[in-house]
């Protein structure tokens, strides 16, 4: 019972900081321990209990983290370790979706793998040529503008 | 007058009349005297809040020799809380009239 839920504090404490594991998780957890107590902690209601604290702590997470984003005056998320919260987003669609995505996910990791290593042979070949070199004397001299040669025109009189 | 004068949603009353009428709660035991208006996924996060904004007080119980598991945490109201509280029904009664 302590193992699985010493797990969960353990990966919230990633996520959270002390002050928000300690007045939000773990009377959370010590409620849970506590109800598992007094009802018993085998058969089909401890079960269903699981269950039911399992969704509960699931909700939790989410809604801690909500609240801690709008509230600026709460304890926030690690900003690290923020970016691990999106694991928790990921990880129950890729592993509810597994079943009909494997072959997908593996013939696309395969043939990605392929494909760099391809590019990565045809790179070696073909070294790219670095900048274009301007020969100096082909460059137009420049200068000012009233430093051109003007050509002798006539003037001719619109009349 | 204070900038930014105590609010109090309606989850934090619910909590605070019934930390009031039955006295130090765990949040487990808040939610079954709620009748369903209070949820575990949710209560616990509400009473940090109040925690912070100082509307309640908590305390850890006294683990029994040998027990296993955490310590559970007992709520209570705070001076505070009960005088917003208090506030909220007097401007509650003060307005009753313009919602009926």
């Amino acid at each position: 019972m302590t193992g699985t839920n010493s797990g969960f504090l353990q990966a919230i404490e990633v996520l959270f900081d002390d002050a928000t594991v300690d007045s939000v998780f773990r009377p959370a957890v010590a409620d849970f321990q506590g109800e598992l107590r007094d009802g018993g902690d085998t058969g089909t209601k401890a079960l269903l209990l699981r269950c039911r604290w399992f969704g509960a702590l699931v909700v939790l997470v989410g809604v801690t983290t909500v609240s801690l984003a709008r509230s600026s005056r709460l304890p926030r998320t690690h900003p690290v370790d923020g970016n691990a919260s999106m694991l928790f987003l990921y990880a129950p669609l890729i592993a509810g979706a597994w079943w009909c995505v494997q072959v997908f996910a593996g013939a696309a990791v395969v043939g990605g793998v392929l494909l760099a290593c391809a590019l990565h042979a045809w790179n070696l070949r073909h070294r790219p040529v670095v900048g274009l070199s301007i020969d100096q004397q082909e460059r137009p001299a420049r200068g000012p503008v009233h430093a051109l040669p003007v050509a002798d025109a006539p003037f001719v009189s619109a009349r | 007058m204070p900038e930014n004068p105590p609010s109090l949603p309606g989850k934090e009353r619910l909590i605070l009349e019934l930390l009031i009428a039955a006295g130090p709660l765990f949040g487990l035991e808040l939610v079954k005297h709620s009748d369903g208006a209070l949820k575990r996924g949710t209560v616990y996060a509400t009473l940090a809040r109040m925690e912070q904004k100082g509307y309640v007080t908590s305390e850890q119980e006294e683990l029994q020799p040998g027990a296993i598991g955490l310590p559970r945490r007992r709520y209570r109201p705070t001076r505070l809380g009960e005088r917003v509280l208090n506030a909220w029904v007097l401007l509650s009664r003060e307005f009753a009239w313009e919602a009926e």
